[in-house]
């Protein structure tokens, strides 16, 4: 049994910046020198979209005028803890955004994973047995199948997918880039594969919040994991 | 004797199952010191000519009655054989074996450090790092002053981030200038701090001291 995390993503969604194209390169430029690459969409356009490549494709900060996003598949184990690429640089540049006269308000974020429980000998009847009914066959017989929990509180939301994880082609259906490292493990079918997203309205924003989601995200995954 | 055999040439590392490279009676009779150094300095390189190695071993050879047989035994065939450099001897201790080259290298442990130069010497460059931002753990750490060398005019103060990678078995220390990255307010404060707790101290020890009195 092997748990991979295929894809990471976090995002902090405030209110659109009109002039953030232009603010954003004084933000932007110091990092240059520590990124692998640098991608520009729509360039200086109010959507522009910057993204900014660190260490070979390991993880990618995109900055929009209404939002900044952290994402990676490359399997960091230490996103929690301190000095994390999360806090450093990721929330280093958020906090110059916020120190912008032009920022205004904070509105949510998203927390994001979508993570692999590898085990070879698990199917979609034994995830059936586990966490549905052994008769459901008899409404159809079904080859496939996936269980879908949300919970809104207010303006939050906790929206939760997982299924048997039939092979390569989940991850490839929801337009996934995998890291390389992990394409012989998750090419054999087996397991199952979360896709959990958490939005959470708040009014400011710091790593501490984003280490509580991190519990908050491996507290679900282990109520998963435990029945199986 | 003349210059050292494998100043001039490389040849393959030799398999533990080649009789030369356990030792044959000729060799360890005739240059017993030569035959262990011998073996475990060869590494494989570009083939050299067979008549400039046959002449390093009359040279080296006591006895050169066997020179021949050695020599066929060595390069096993005639030259060039490709499949010679890539045999492997598979000494005992292979702490040194060199490492193969690894593109887009994934690190799963990264973690980046707000730092502040303490001190250095040319061994060292010792820094205050920031372990913890929420909690405002501050470390003393040091490091090897080459990964600074990129680092213009270091001196007592400049600040530095450091970047650690890590995955079993290996360690990358990465060091560049912190100035648009590190935020000195926090260790200001941390310097505050420290005074406070030195003075603290001081007024501890007079007030132990006249108890004491």
């Amino acid at each position: 049994m092997s748990i991979i995390q295929a894809y990471h993503q976090f995002e902090i969604r405030f209110t659109p910046i009109l002039n953030f194209h232009i603010l954003s390169r004084n933000i932007i430029a110091p990092y240059l020198s520590r990124t692998s690459s640098i991608s520009i969409d729509s360039e200086n356009l109010v959507k522009q979209r910057i993204s900014l490549i660190f260490d070979d494709d390991s993880y990618t900060i995109t900055l929009l005028w209404d939002r900044i996003l952290f994402h990676t598949s490359s399997g960091i184990t230490n996103l929690a803890s301190p000095n994390s690429v999360v806090e450093e640089p990721f929330f280093s540049i958020f906090k110059k955004i916020t120190e912008l006269s032009e920022f205004g308000s904070i509105l949510n974020c998203l927390f994001y994973t979508i993570t692999a429980n590898l085990k070879a000998d698990y199917k979609v009847d034994d995830f059936i047995k586990d966490f549905l009914r052994e008769d459901l066959s008899n409404i159809l017989p079904c080859t496939d199948v996936k269980v879908t929990l949300n919970e809104v509180i207010n303006n939050d939301t906790i929206a939760l997918d997982f299924g048997p994880y039939i092979g390569i082609e989940d991850l490839n259906n929801r337009n996934i880039k995998y890291d390389p490292e992990y394409k012989d493990s998750l090419t054999a079918e087996g397991g199952i594969l979360v896709d959990l997203k958490i939005v959470q309205a708040l009014n400011a924003m710091n790593f501490k919040i984003y280490q509580r989601l991190t519990e908050k995200s491996n507290s679900i995954l282990n109520k998963i994991w435990e029945r199986i | 004797m003349g210059k050292n055999l494998t100043d001039d040439f490389f040849v393959t590392e030799l398999e533990n199952t080649d009789p030369i490279s356990t030792g044959t009676p000729l060799m360890k009779e005739s240059r017993p010191e030569i035959a262990s150094h011998y073996f475990y300095k060869i590494k494989s390189k570009a083939f050299q000519t067979e008549k400039s190695i046959k002449s390093e071993f009359i040279d080296w050879h006591k006895d050169s009655k066997d020179l021949n047989a050695f020599y066929k035994k060595l390069f096993l065939k005639t030259a060039p054989q490709p499949e010679l450099f890539n045999k492997v001897n598979e000494v005992a201790d292979d702490l040194f074996k060199s490492r193969s080259v690894i593109l887009n290298e994934n690190w799963p442990n990264i973690i980046n450090l707000q730092s502040i130069v303490v001190s250095f010497n040319k061994d060292l460059v010792q820094c205050e790092c920031l372990i913890d931002k929420e909690n405002k753990i501050f470390q003393t750490r040091s490091f090897p002053s080459i990964v600074f060398n990129n680092i213009t005019n270091i001196a007592k103060g400049i600040p530095v981030l450091i970047s650690i990678k890590s995955k079993p078995g290996s360690i990358r220390i990465d060091v560049v200038d912190g100035t648009h990255f590190v935020d000195k307010n926090l260790f200001d404060s941390n310097k505050n701090w420290q005074r406070l707790e030195n003075k603290f101290k001081k007024a501890s020890i007079k007030v132990f001291n006249s108890q004491d009195a």
